[in-house]
C-alpha cells in the first residue's frame, strides 16, 4: 500500500525521457517516498535529459546537476552541510547511472560509503552509457551488443552489490521498477536509516536494450522473475534477506524480448542460465543464518 | 603576541578563526600538515565545523561545492597532483558561483616526481575562474585566508590562496594570530542563502543554450572584474581592524628605479634583501611583488611601471613553449604603455631550487644591461 | 541574505536557476496511441450461466470485504449457497488460471461467501414498487430466480408451488448430503424477505387453472421443472422393485420410507443416478451397481460426485446397458445387460454407444432404479394454447423465454433449458427481464444485448440495473495471453475438504464436504487473477514514467496531454484492464 503522503508527485510530466523510460519511473517512485524534504543530486546521464533544461525543472524539489563522477561526494557534502545547519530532516539523495556508479563514480562512492555520510544513493542501472548513445560500461552484461561492443561485450557485468556489501553500509538493496511496492518499501526503509544507503535499481531502457517501449517494466519484472536480478537487501554488509521470491523463469524469457541479445545462441543462453543459477545459489547461501 | 608556527599551521588557524563550517581534505605533501592540524582542532573540539576525510582531492572539492551550495562556509587545501586532479571541479566551483576558499601549497607537478615549491600547479589553473592570491610568508597566508572569505562571499566566486611548498608551508615563523573578536568584526558570519530550499525549490546548474551559456560566462567575467574594489576594501578593512595589510601589488623603491624586479611568493623575501643591497651598491633597483594573479591587477601594474625602463621577472614556474607565466602576464599588461619597458624573464627556483641573493643580484644586473626584450626566458640554475 | 547583503534573488541571476514547470511541454503529442482504462469481463463470468461477476467478487474479498463480495454474487444469483455446493462450475473450466497451474476454486469461494457473508436484503429492495402482479409456477431455481429478480424490479410476485415446500429439485431431488436443506431454506427466506409470496400445495392446472391464474396476474412465468422420470422402454418396468430415480429421491426427500433391499442396480450416469445410488447406500443397501452405457468421461454427473460414489464402495459398470429385466414372483431379480462400444460422436458431441452382439451378462438385483432422465408434466399449459413438444417441454424462444402466448413466459427444466441449477437460475433471470420488457414495451433482445456478458446468453443484472456503477466492457473477455502472469506466484488450489470420511459417509446424510477454511480462503482469493477487474493495485499508476495516470479516490484517470503512449501500463497491467488504442484514450 502507498502511504497517503506518497500520493504526492515530486516529478512533473512533460520531461524528455524516451517513451517507456525505466529511469524516469524509478526516479518518480523514489521521490514519491522521500517527499518534499529532499535534495536531489543528479549527474550526467539520461537523468540530465529527463530533468529538463533551463529555465524548467522536472522536479518539484531542489535539485543540483553535479559532475559525472561525484554523485556520492556531492550528496555527502550536502548531507554534512545540512547537519551543520541542523536541517537533518532533509534527505540528500543521489541519482547516478551505471556508468556514473560502476565506473567513473566508483571511487568517490566508495569514499563516501566509507565515511558513512548520511545520504541515499540510487543507482539507475540501464546497463550501458545511454546518454552518450549506448556504449558499454562495466555493468553491461557479457555478450551484449552496444555501440562500442558491436560483437558483444567481452567482460562480465560487475557484481556491484558485492562491492557495496564490502563497505558494510548500514543499508543496501536491489530494487526494480517492475516491483514498485518493494522498491518503495526499500526507499522508505533507507529514509529512516542514518548513514550511507545504496539502492541498486535496474532501469530498463527501451532505446538501449533495443526493445519496444511498452516492455521496459515487463523486462524489469522478467529480470527479477528469472533470478537474473534478484530483489534483496543487505544490512551492514552482512545480513542478507531476499525480499521477493522469484518465479524462476528461464533467462531467455528476459533475453528474447531484447535486441541487444539478438545474436545469442542457445549455447550462450545456456551459459547465462548456469551463471544465473549459480549466483542465485550463492545469494541464497548468504541469507542462511541471517537474523532477518 | 606572536606564536611560532609553520605556515601550514598558520593557515589552519585562519580556517578556525574564519569559523569554517565544513572542511574536506585529502593528504598531499607539502599540504598535509594543514589537514592534520585541522583534524587536531576537530579532535580538540575547537574547529567549529565538520571534517570530511575524502578519498581524493576531487571529491574534497566536490563536497565543498555541494556544501557551499547548501549554504555553509567551506575550506580545502591541496597541492600539485591534488590540484591537478581537482581541475574539473575548479571550473565547476566557479561556474556554480560558490565562495569556497582553498589553500594551495605550491609544489611541482610530476613527472619527474619531486616535491619542491613550484607555482606551475596553481598557475596552470589560472583560467578556471578562481581568484588567486600568492603569499610571501606564513603571516600573509593567515591574513589572506581570512580576507579571502570576505571577498569570496561578496563576489560569489572561489578564492585560491597559494603559498610556497616548504619555504612557507614548513618554515617556522613568529606569527601574530588575531583574536576571534577582531576576525568576527572583519568577517561576517556565513549566511549565504541556501540554494536548496524546499519552500522555493529550484533545479540548479541544468543545461542551458549557447546564448544563455555565454550570458552566464559574461556575468561571471564581470563579477570577477568587480572584485577589484572588494579586494582593496577587504584589505583596508583588515588593516583597520587587525592592523596588517597587503596590496594586490606591492612596490618597493620603484619610483626612481632603473630596473624593477618582479617577484611573487616566498622568493620576494630574498628579493627584498637583494634590492636593498643593490641600492647600497648604487644600482637603482626597485621591487614589485605580485600577490594577485586573478583578477590580474593590470591598472596597478601599469601605473607603477609606466616609467620604468627595464624589468626583470622571476618565475618559479614554466609554461612550456612560452616561458614564465608571470612574465607573460606582465608583458600583456604593459603592452598598452606608450613606452614599453625592456623585459627579461628568468626561470629560477623551480622545484624549490635555491635562489640566493647573489643569484638575484646577478639577474638584475644582467637585465639592466639588456637593450631589448627577449621572447624566451633565461634559465637560472646553480648547477650550470 | 548574507552579511554582504546577498539574497537568493541575486543568486538566481548569476547561475542557471530553474523553477519553471516542464508541464509546458505536451509530450502527449509524441504519440497518437493512448491507453484506455476500463474493466473487462473474465472468462469465468462469461462461462457462468448466471453471469456472476466473479472477478469483482474476488477483488472485494481480497480486501476482506466478504459481505460485499457476496452481494456481488447476489446481484445475479439468489442462490449462491446452493450453487456454491452443487453447481457444475463451468466457470472453473474456463478459468484463466488453469493455464498457469490450476483453476481457482470458484464454487468453493461462492459457498464460502454464502456461508459466511452477511446479507442485507434491505439494500436490494426496489426504490419503487410496481402495480403489476406476476405469477410464477414452480419454486425450483428457475422460479425462485425469476421471483427474486422481478421483486428487485418492484413487481408483486407470487410463486405457486405444488409440493409442500419450495425449492423444486433442490429440495426434492438433490439429497441432503450434497445440499443441506437449511442452506436452501435460508436462501429462500431472503427471497421472501424481498416480498415474494410463496403459496405451496397449489398445483396449477389442478387446484387452480392456468387461465384463472392468467386473469389474476398480468404475467406468468412457468418454471415447472421436469418431474416425471423417463422409462427405459423395457418390458417389466412395472415389476415390484423397479422405480424411477426422481420418484425415489422425491419420496425420500418427502420423509417417506422406501424399502428396496440389499442389491440394487441404478441405470444412468447423471446426477440423479449417482444421487440415487448414494442415497440407497446411506439407507442400507450394501451392493449397488451403477450401470452406464458410455465411459466415465461421458458421465453427465459431476466428477467429484462420481468419485464420492466410488469411495463409498459403489460399483460402476461402464459401457453396459440393460437389455431385459429378469423377474421372480413378480419381483425383479436381475438385469440382463449388454456390453457397449463407443462409436461416432452424436449431436451432443458425445460418442454414441452401440451394443456388442452376444455380450449379454446378468446383474442380480433386489431392486432397480432407472435414472435416465426426466420430463416435464406440462399438459396443463395447453389450456392457454401454449405449445409443448412431444416430450412435454414448453416451447419458448431461448432468447426471450416467451411462450407462444402473450404474457406467459417459461424457463428451466420445464422449458428445456440445460438441466442444471445454474442454467435454471439464468433462465429465471432472463424471464424476469422478459417480463419487465413486456410491461415496459421494450425489446428483450436489445436489452439482453446491452447487458450481455461476452458472447454467451447470460447478462449482467447488476449492469442492467445500473450500468454506471461498475464501468465495464461486458463484451471484452480477457484471454489468458493478456494476463501478466509475472505478477502472480504459483500456488496450489484449495479444494473443499471432505467433512465425513467415506466409512462414516455411508451412514449419514450429513453434508459430505465442508467449506474452505477461513484461514485458507485468502490464499485462494489471492490465486484468482481477477481478470479484467481493476484491483487498484497501482501498478499502472506507479510505473508510468510520464505521471500520466492519476490516482483518484474512485480509480485512475489518464492524463493524455503528457502520455507518450509507451503502453507500459497496458503491457504490465496484471489483468488486462488497460489497453492501448489509436485515438484519445481515457477511461471509456
Ligand atoms: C437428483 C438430481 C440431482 C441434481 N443435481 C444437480 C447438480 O448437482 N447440479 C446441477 O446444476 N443440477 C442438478 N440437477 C438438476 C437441477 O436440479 C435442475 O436442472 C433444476 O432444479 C431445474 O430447475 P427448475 O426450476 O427448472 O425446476 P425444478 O427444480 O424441478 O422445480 C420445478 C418446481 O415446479 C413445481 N411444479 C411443477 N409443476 C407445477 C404446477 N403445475 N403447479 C405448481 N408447481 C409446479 C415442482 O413441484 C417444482 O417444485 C439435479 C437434478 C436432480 C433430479
Ligand atoms: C567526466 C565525464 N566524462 C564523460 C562524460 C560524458 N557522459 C555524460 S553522460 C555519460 C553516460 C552516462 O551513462 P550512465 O551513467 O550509465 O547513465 P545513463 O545515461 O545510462 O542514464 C557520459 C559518458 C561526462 N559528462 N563527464
Ligand atoms: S535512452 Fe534509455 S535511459 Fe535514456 S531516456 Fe531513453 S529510455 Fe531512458
Ligand atoms: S505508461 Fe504512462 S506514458 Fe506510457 S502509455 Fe501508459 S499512461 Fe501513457
Ligand atoms: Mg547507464
Amino acid at each position: 500500500m502507498i502511504a497517503s503522503e506518497e500520493q504526492q508527485e515530486y516529478m512533473r510530466s512533460g520531461h524528455m525521457a524516451c517513451p517507456g523510460c525505466g529511469e524516469a519511473s524509478t526516479m518518480r517512485l523514489v521521490l514519491k517516498v522521500l517527499g518534499e524534504k529532499t535534495i536531489v543530486v543528479i549527474v550526467p546521464s539520461c537523468v540530465g535529459v529527463i530533468s529538463a533544461t533551463f529555465p524548467n525543472s522536472t522536479f518539484k524539489v531542489p535539485c543540483f546537476h553535479s559532475a559525472f563522477e561525484i554523485a556520492a561526494p556531492t550528496a555527502a557534502g550536502i548531507a554534512n552541510a545540512l547537519r551543520v545547519q541542523g536541517r537533518e530532516d532533509v534527505t540528500a539523495l543521489a541519482f547516478a547511472g551505471d556508468g556514473g556508479t560502476f565506473d567513473i563514480g566508483l571511487q568517490s562512492l566508495s569514499g563516501a560509503a566509507d565515511r558513512n555520510d548520511n545520504f541515499i544513493y540510487v543507482c539507475l542501472d540501464n546497463e550501458a552509457y545511454m546518454n552518450t548513445g549506448i556504449q558499454s560500461s562495466s555493468s553491461t552484461p557479457q555478450g551484449v551488443w552496444t555501440m562500442t561492443t558491436p560483437g558483444g561485450r567481452q567482460g562480465r557485468k560487475k557484481k556491484f552489490m558485492q562491492i557495496i556489501a564490502a563497505h558494510r553500509m548500514p543499508y543496501a538493496a536491489t530494487a526494480s521498477i517492475g516491483h514498485p511496492h518493494d522498491l518503495m518499501a526499500k526507499i522508505r526503509k533507507a529514509k529512516n536509516i542514518k548513514g550511507t544507503k545504496f539502492i541498486h535499481t535496474l532501469t530498463p531502457c527501451p532505446t538501449g536494450w533495443r526493445m519496444p517501449e511498452n516492455l521496459s517494466a515487463k523486462a524489469a519484472m522478467l529480470a527479477v522473475e528469472t533470478k537474473l536480478f534478484p530483489l534483496y537487501e543487505v544490512i551492514d554488509g552482512t545480513e542478507y534477506r531476499i525480499t521477493h521470491q522469484p518465479l524462476g523463469l528461464p533467462v531467455q524469457e528476459f533475453t528474447k524480448i531484447q535486441g541487444r541479445y539478438r545474436h545469442f545462441t542457445e549455447e550462450d543462453t545456456a551459459i547465462l542460465q548456469r551463471e544465473v543459477d549459480d549466483e542465485w545459489e550463492q545469494l541464497v547461501a548468504k541469507t542462511k543464518g541471517c537474523k532477518l | 603576541m606572536k606564536t611560532l608556527l609553520q605556515g601550514n599551521y598558520a593557515v589552519a588557524e585562519a580556517v578556525r578563526l574564519a569559523r569554517v563550517q565544513l572542511v574536506a581534505a585529502y593528504p598531499i605533501t607539502p599540504q598535509t600538515p594543514i589537514y592534520e592540524k585541522l583534524s587536531d582542532m576537530e579532535n580538540e573540539g575547537i574547529l567549529p565545523g565538520v571534517m570530511m576525510r575524502t578519498e581524493s582531492e576531487h571529491s574534497a572539492m566536490a563536497a565543498c561545492i555541494a556544501a557551499s551550495l547548501t549554504g555553509v562556509r567551506t575550506f580545502t587545501a591541496t597541492a600539485s597532483q591534488g590540484l591537478a586532479l581537482m581541475h574539473e571541479m575548479l571550473h565547476f566551483a566557479s561556474g556554480n558561483r560558490v565562495p569556497i576558499v582553498m589553500c594551495n601549497v605550491n609544489r611541482v607537478v610530476a613527472v619527474p616526481w619531486a616535491f619542491g615549491s613550484d607555482q606551475s600547479d596553481s598557475l596552470s589553473q589560472r583560467d578556471t575562474g578562481w581568484l588567486q592570491f600568492y603569499c610571501e610568508d606564513a603571516q600573509e597566508a593567515l591574513d589572506t585566508v581570512i580576507q579571502a572569505y570576505r571577498i569570496a562571499e561578496q563576489a560569489l566566486l572561489p578564492v585560491m590562496v597559494a603559498i610556497d611548498g616548504f619555504f612557507t608551508s614548513h618554515f617556522i615563523e613568529p606569527i601574530e594570530i588575531p583574536d576571534q573578536a577582531s576576525v568576527d568584526a572583519f568577517l561576517p558570519a556565513f549566511s549565504i542563502p541556501t540554494r536548496f530550499n524546499e519552500a522555493d525549490p529550484a533545479y540548479i546548474a541544468n543545461v542551458v543554450n549557447p546564448e544563455q551559456y555565454m550570458g552566464y560566462r559574461q556575468k561571471s567575467f564581470e563579477d570577477m572584474e568587480n572584485t577589484r574594489p572588494l579586494i582593496k576594501e577587504a584589505n583596508e578593512e583588515y588593516q583597520r581592524i587587525i592592523g596588517r595589510g597587503y596590496e594586490a601589488v606591492e612596490s618597493v623603491n620603484t619610483d626612481d628605479a632603473d630596473i624593477v624586479l618582479v617577484t611573487s611568493g616566498a622568493m620576494t623575501s630574498t628579493a627584498r634583501v637583494t634590492i636593498q643591497s643593490l641600492r647600497e651598491k648604487g644600482v637603482k633597483a626597485g621591487l614589485l611583488k605580485m600577490k594577485l594573479l586573478r583578477p590580474f591587477p593590470t591598472r596597478e601594474v601599469q601605473e607603477i611601471l609606466k616609467n620604468t625602463r627595464k624589468i626583470a621577472v622571476l618565475d618559479r614556474n614554466i609554461s612550456l613553449g612560452k616561458g614564465g607565466i608571470w612574465c607573460q602576464e606582465l608583458k600583456a599588461a604593459l603592452y598598452p604603455l606608450e613606452n614599453r619597458p625592456i623585459i627579461t624573464g628568468y626561470i629560477a627556483g623551480i622545484c624549490g631550487a635555491d635562489v640566493s641573493p647573489d643569484m638575484i643580484e646577478d639577474m638584475v644586473v644582467k637585465a639592466l644591461e639588456r637593450e631589448r626584450s627577449d621572447d624566451l626566458p633565461i634559465w637560472v640554475r646553480r648547477d650550470q | 541574505m548574507n552579511g554582504h547583503g546577498i539574497t537568493i534573488e541575486n543568486i538566481k541571476k548569476i547561475v542557471p536557476f530553474s523553477q519553471g514547470s516542464t508541464e509546458i511541454f505536451l509530450t502527449g503529442l509524441w504519440s497518437s496511441r493512448k491507453p484506455i482504462h476500463l474493466d473487462k469481463t473474465s472468462p469465468c463470468r462469461q462461462a457462468c450461466p448466471v453471469g456472476n461477476d466473479i472477478s469483482r467478487a474476488f477483488y472485494e474479498a481480497s480486501m476482506g470485504h466478504y459481505d460485499e463480495a457476496l452481494r456481488i454474487f447476489r446481484q445475479d444469483n439468489p442462490l449462491p449457497g446452493v450453487c456454491g455446493r452443487v453447481c457444475y462450475h463451468p466457470c472453473e473450466s474456463q478459468c484463466n488460471r488453469k493455464y498457469y497451474d490450476e483453476a481457482v476454486n470458484i464454487r468453493g469461494f461462492e459457498r464460502f461467501l454464502a456461508d459466511n457473508g452477511k446479507v442485507d436484503i434491505g439494500r436490494e429492495r426496489p426504490a419503487l414498487l410496481r402495480k403489476e402482479k406476476v405469477a410464477i409456477v414452480g419454486s425450483g431455481p428457475a422460479g425462485l430466480s425469476a421471483a427474486y429478480h422481478l421483486a428487485r424490479l418492484g413487481f408483486s410476485v407470487t410463486i405457486l408451488e405444488a409440493l409442500p415446500m419450495a425449492g423444486g429439485m433442490l429440495r426434492y431431488g438433490i439429497p441432503e448430503y450434497r445440499l443441506p436443506k437449511g442452506i436452501l431454506d435460508k436462501e429462500i427466506s431472503y427471497i421472501q424477505e424481498l416480498g415474494v409470496e410463496i403459496k405451496t400445495g397449489v398445483t396449477v392446472g389442478k387446484d387452480l387453472s392456468l387461465s384463472e391464474t392468467r386473469k389474476d396476474y398480468q404475467a406468468i412465468f412457468l418454471a415447472i421443472g421436469a418431474h416425471s422420470g423417463m422409462q427405459l422402454g423395457l418390458e417389466g418396468e412395472d415389476l415390484l422393485g423397479v422405480m424411477d430415480g426422481i420418484t425415489y429421491l422425491r419420496t425420500i426427500n418427502l420423509g417417506k420410507k422406501v424399502r428396496l433391499g440389499k442389491k440394487i442396480a441404478v441405470i444412468g450416469g447423471g446426477n440423479t443416478a449417482i444421487d440415487c445410488a448414494r442415497t440407497a447406500r446411506r439407507l442400507g443397501a450394501k451392493d449397488i451397481t451403477v450401470i452406464y452405457r458410455r465411459t466415465r468421461a461421458e458421465m453427465p454427473a459431476l466428477a467429484e460426485d462420481v468419485d464420492g460414489l466410488e469411495r463409498e464402495g459403489i460399483k460402476i459398470e461402464l459401457l453396459a446397458a440393460p437389455k431385459r429385466l429378469i423377474s421372480e414372483n413378480g419381483k425383479i431379480s436381475g438385469v440382463e445387460c449388454l456390453r457397449m462400444k463407443l462409436g461416432e460422436a452424436d449431436t451432443t458431441g458425445r460418442p454414441s454407444p452401440f451394443p456388442v452382439e452376444g455380450s449379454e451378462f446378468i446383474v442380480p438385483v433386489d431392486a432397480m432404479i432407472a435414472a435416465i432422465g426426466q420430463a416435464p408434466e406440462a399438459a396443463f399449459v395447453k389450456e392457454l394454447g401454449i405449445s409443448i413438444s412431444k416430450n412435454n417441454v414448453i416451447q419458448i424462444s431461448s432468447e426471450t423465454t416467451a411462450t407462444s402466448v402473450d404474457g406467459v413466459f417459461a424457463g428451466g427444466d420445464g422449458a428445456g433449458t440445460k438441466a442444471f441449477v445454474a442454467d435454471a437460475i439464468a433462465s429465471g433471470k432472463l424471464g424476469a427481464l422478459a417480463v419487465y420488457c413486456y410491461f415496459e414495451g421494450k425489446d428483450v433482445k436489445k436489452e439482453l444485448k446491452n447487458h450481455q456478458i461476452g458472447n454467451q446468453q447470460s447478462f449482467s443484472f447488476q449492469h442492467f440495473l445500473n450500468p454506471k456503477h461498475y464501468p465495464v466492457d461486458l463484451k471484452k473477455v480477457v484471454p489468458y495471453e493478456k494476463i501478466n502472469t509475472l505478477c502472480f506466484p504459483h500456488g496450489v488450489r484449495h479444494n473443499n475438504p471432505e467433512s465425513v470420511p467415506p466409512k462414516e459417509a455411508v451412514k449419514t446424510f450429513r453434508e459430505g464436504t465442508s467449506g474452505i477454511e477461513a484461514s485458507r480462503m485468502p490464499f485462494e482469493i489471492y490465486r484468482c487473477f481477477k481478470c479484467g477487474t481493476c484491483t487498484h493495485c497501482d501498478l499502472c499508476f506507479l510505473l508510468c514514467p510520464d505521471i500520466s495516470i492519476i490516482k483518484g479516490t474512485d480509480g485512475y484517470t489518464i492524463k493524455t496531454d503528457f502520455c507518450k503512449g509507451c503502453g507500459q501500463c497496458a503491457t504490465t497491467c496484471p489483468r488486462n484492464v488497460i489497453e492501448m488504442v489509436e485515438g484519445p484514450g481515457g477511461n471509456t
